[in-house]
C-alpha cells in the first residue's frame, strides 16, 4: 500500500482534487499525532493501490496555527511515498513559497497548478516544464474542477508512485526549513520567466473576483457531497435508534418480577422522579421516559413510545396514547419534543464547532428551559380557559 | 516624510509595500498571502465603523482587520 499526502494553500481546490481523486470512497480517519480528522480513501493509481490524505490547507510550513502544526506533525511522523502539492495557478507568484518549502524536504513531490482555467481567464502565462525543471519535480496544470489535465496529473503521480519503493518521514522539519530572505530570493529565481502574472488584472474580472471567488460547485460534486453526508447519517441514526429501542425495552422490564411498564420497573421510577417536573406542562411519566432517550436521537421517540406502550405503531398505539391522555397534554408534549434538546449529534457539533463546553451546555439547557416554558403556557394557558 | 501605512489608504489608492513590522506569526501569514515588500498593492474598499480593509495583491482579493494594516508601510502612493 502507497501513501500520498495531498497538501496545499486554502482556497487552491484541494478538496476538489481529492473527491475527483476518491469519488465517493472517502472517509474521515483520525491519525496517530494529529488531534484532527483528516479525510483518507484508497484508491488504485495504475497497478498500485495507494491511500490517500487530505491535509489540511496550510500557508506556511513554519506557520503557527494548527492546521500548520497538525501537518508538520503528520509529515514527521508518517511516513508517505509521495507529496502532491496543490498550488492556485493564478496565484502562483505567492504561492510558489509552499512548493519550495516542501521541496527541501527532499520528499518525492508532485506539483499540481490547479485552477489552470481561471488563471487563464486572468490573463496568467506559465511555463510548467520550466517551472518543473526549476524546482526539480514534476509539474502539472490542472482543472480538479472540470478536469482538464486531470489525466495527466493522474499519470505523472502513478510515474512518481511507482519509483519510491519504500515510505519516507522526516525527522525534524524545522531543520531543513529556509529563512525567508532565502525562500524570497528563490521565489523570484522559479519565477521568473517562468510565471507571468499581470500586475493589474482586468477590472470587468475583479468585480466579479471575491474573497475567495465564489466558485460554483458542479452537479457531481453537489451529488457526492450530499451522498456522503446522507450516508454517514444513515448509518450512524440507525445504530442509535437500535441501540435507543433496546434500552428503553430494558428499562420497561427489569428489574425481573416487575410487571412490564409499571412503576416498579426502572422507567417506572425515572418517570415518577422526573414528575414533579413535567407534571405541570402535563407530561405523564410514560412519556418521560420516551423524551430521555430523545435526547439521543429524536427519531428514537415514536419507536420508544411503541416499546413502552407494548403496541405496534400505527392505529393501536395511537389509541393506547389516547386512551391515557388528552388533546391539551399530546399538543403540550408535541410542543416539547419539538423544541427541547437538539440531538446528541448536533450538541457534539456544536461543542466541535465552538470548541466551548459551555456553550454546548448552554445550548442544551437553553431549548429546554425554551421548551418548558412553551409548553408551560400552553397547557396551563389550555387549562385556564377551560380545556 | 512621515511613514504612511496600509491601515491609512483610501479606497481606488495604489502604493508599493516598503516594510512590514510585524511579530512572526503575522508576518509569515503575510507574505504566504503576497505581502512583501515591494509589491503593488490596491486598497479595493474599506468597511464602515473600523472594520476590514479589502485589499489587492496581484490576483489576490484579501480582507484584513486594521490592526493588522498598521503593519504594513506603504511608499510611492497614487490612485488608478
Amino acid at each position: 500500500m502507497k501513501q500520498i499526502a495531498v497538501l496545499g494553500m486554502p482556497n487552491t481546490g484541494k478538496s476538489t482534487f481529492f473527491n475527483r481523486l476518491t469519488g465517493a470512497h472517502a472517509s474521515i480517519a483520525n491519525w496517530p499525532g494529529t488531534t484532527v480528522d483528516l479525510m483518507t480513501a484508497k484508491v488504485k493509481l495504475g497497478a498500485l493501490e495507494s491511500e490517500v490524505i487530505d491535509l489540511p490547507g496550510i500557508y506556511d510550513l513554519r506557520g503557527f496555527s494548527e492546521d500548520e502544526a497538525v501537518v508538520r506533525r503528520f509529515l514527521e511522523q508518517t511516513p508517505v511515498h509521495l507529496v502532491v502539492v496543490i498550488l492556485n495557478a493564478a496565484q502562483l507568484d505567492r504561492q510558489i513559497s509552499l512548493a519550495i518549502q516542501v521541496c527541501h524536504l527532499m520528499l518525492p513531490t508532485v506539483l499540481l497548478l490547479n485552477m489552470a482555467d481561471e488563471a487563464l481567464k486572468y490573463g496568467v502565462v506559465l511555463d510548467a516544464d520550466q517551472l518543473s525543471k526549476r524546482l526539480g519535480i514534476p509539474v502539472v496544470a490542472m482543472s480538479a474542477k472540470y478536469g482538464d489535465g486531470y489525466t495527466l496529473a493522474l499519470e505523472t503521480i502513478a510515474l512518481s508512485l511507482s519509483h519510491q519503493t519504500e515510505p519516507i518521514s522526516i525527522r525534524s522539519i524545522e531543520t531543513q526549513l529556509i529563512s525567508d530572505s532565502q525562500l524570497c530570493e528563490q521565489m523570484s529565481d522559479i519565477l521568473q520567466g517562468a510565471v507571468q502574472i499581470p500586475d493589474q488584472i482586468q477590472e470587468n474580472l475583479t468585480t466579479r473576483l471575491e474573497l475567495p471567488s465564489y466558485r460554483f460547485p458542479t452537479f457531481k460534486q453537489m451529488w457526492l457531497r450530499s451522498w456522503r453526508e446522507v450516508k454517514h447519517f444513515w448509518i450512524w441514526s440507525r445504530k442509535f435508534i437500535i441501540f435507543g429501542v433496546v434500552a428503553i425495552w430494558l428499562l420497561n422490564n427489569l428489574p425481573l418480577g416487575a410487571q412490564t411498564a409499571s412503576a416498579q420497573t426502572f422507567s417506572g421510577m425515572i418517570g415518577n422522579a422526573m414528575h414533579p417536573l413535567l407534571a405541570p406542562i402535563g407530561i405523564n411519566p410514560q412519556l418521560t421516559v420516551a423524551l430521555i432517550f430523545g435526547f439521543i436521537a429524536k427519531e428514537i421517540v415514536l419507536g420508544g413510545l411503541s416499546v413502552i406502550y407494548s403496541k405496534p405503531e400505527g392505529v393501536e398505539l395511537a389509541g393506547a396514547i389516547a386512551n391515557q391522555i388528552d388533546w391539551v397534554q399530546a399538543y403540550s408534549f408535541m410542543l416539547f419534543t419539538l423544541l427541547y434538546v437538539p440531538c446528541l449529534s448536533t450538541i457534539a457539533v456544536i461543542k466541535s464547532e465552538s470548541k466551548s463546553i459551555k456553550f454546548a451546555l448552554l445550548s442544551v439547557f437553553w431549548s429546554i428551559g425554551l421548551a418548558w416554558v412553551a409548553s408551560c403556557i400552553f397547557y396551563q394557558g389550555a387549562r385556564a380557559l377551560g380545556f | 516624510m512621515d511613514t504612511t501605512y496600509l491601515a491609512s489608504l483610501q479606497p481606488g489608492q495604489v502604493g508599493i509595500i516598503s516594510e512590514i513590522q510585524a511579530e512572526l506569526g503575522l508576518q509569515q501569514r503575510l507574505s504566504a498571502l503576497g505581502f512583501r515588500v515591494g509589491r503593488q498593492i490596491t486598497l479595493v474598499r474599506r468597511a464602515w465603523f473600523a472594520g476590514p480593509l479589502h485589499v489587492r495583491i496581484g490576483t489576490t482579493e484579501i480582507m484584513l482587520r486594521r490592526r493588522d494594516a498598521i503593519a504594513v508601510a506603504i511608499k510611492s502612493i497614487s490612485h488608478i
